[in-house]
């Protein structure tokens, strides 16, 4: 199974057409979307507005990719449990976010093992092929932050 | 009677749900030995961090007047109740105002700006480094900005990071 999630706070209608026309070429996909509540409805894969953190999750543990926006909730989520996602950042020139700093991030994230960036449905093909067909060599992130930065926030609190 | 070293120290932590509350969680080891008191937009609390309490606060940020009205009398209920020795913060606008209260108190405010900043401080946290010393950044190179320190990474190996 795939899991397509574009968080809670904005809707982003061009990411789940582009999963849904991908879709709609490939109808053996499994695929399960959390959409939010755009205008746009899917017709190629089952979906549903929102999901709790929790539900969510269990949806990253049971997925073999997560599809999504740059969103840290998304991307520690699946670094966390050791799984790829594949993004597309959010734009201002679209209206799906109040300026492009989810592009400066995946800039970053697009460096990191696990992450891959796309924005076409070729892109995203390809970046699914390529998981699918590589040896993965990702570990799960540890959970918490690195022993020097929890030492700074502690110096902070002592 | 206890001298003040030895009262437990309470530490309010408080940022809006979804990615904000995963950064904040990243960082839950430099909390032990603290009271804990989580406040969040996410309905239950969060697992895997244990809280002496948790509070659930109404999603806001900048453009949403009415909500932000109501964020801010919950968290000056929750900082005035609560009586924190530090507040700590990820973000973004629910953190912020909780800082702003906390600041009346004398609280120690400590602001870490998202990850998701890379190439300038948030909104909130341009207005945090008005409100505390302790402002700080994930991204080396912001660290330079005036009133704005690196602190470090959630992630490993952040990019121009020096070990």
């Amino acid at each position: 199974m795939i899991f397509l999630t574009v968080g809670t706070q904005l809707p982003f209608d061009r990411l789940v057409e582009l999963v849904d026309r991908w879709c709609a070429s490939r109808p053996e996909l499994d695929i399960f979307g959390q959409v939010g509540a755009g205008s746009y409805r899917p017709r190629h894969f089952s979906h549903t507005p929102f999901l709790s953190a929790a539900e969510a999750r269990q949806y990253c543990e049971q997925a073999e990719l997560i599809i999504g926006h740059v969103g840290i909730g998304s991307i520690f989520t699946a670094l966390e449990l050791g799984k790829p996602i594949l993004m597309m950042p959010r734009l201002a020139r679209h209206g799906e976010h109040r300026d492009d700093h989810q592009e400066q991030t995946l800039r970053y994230f697009a460096s990191i093992p696990g992450c891959y960036p796309f924005a076409t449905v070729q892109e995203l093909e390809a970046a699914v092929e390529y998981v699918r067909s590589t040896e993965s060599t990702q570990t799960a992130l540890p959970p918490f932050a690195p022993e020097s930065t929890l030492n700074a926030v502690k110096r902070l609190l002592a | 009677m206890s001298s003040p070293e030895q009262a437990p120290r309470k530490l309010l932590a408080v940022c809006s749900g979804g990615g904000h509350l995963i950064e904040l969680l990243r960082l839950a080891p430099a909390f032990e030995g603290h009271q804990l008191v989580l406040a969040s937009t996410a309905s239950q609390a969060p697992p895997g961090i244990e809280a002496m309490r948790y509070y659930c606060l109404t999603d806001s940020n900048a453009s949403q007047k009415l909500r932000l009205l109501q964020t801010a009398c919950q968290t000056a209920r929750i900082v005035f109740r609560e009586r924190p020795r530090a507040v700590i913060s990820t973000g973004a606008a629910p953190g912020l105002l909780a800082l702003a209260w906390a600041r009346l108190l004398g609280c120690r405010l400590i602001w870490i700006d998202s990850i998701a900043n890379p190439e300038k401080m948030s909104l909130s946290g341009r207005i945090a480094r008005r409100l505390t010393p302790h402002c700080y950044t994930q991204w080396q190179h912001l660290g330079q900005a005036r009133g704005v320190k690196y602190l470090g990474s959630i992630m490993p190996l952040a990019p121009g990071a020096t070990a």
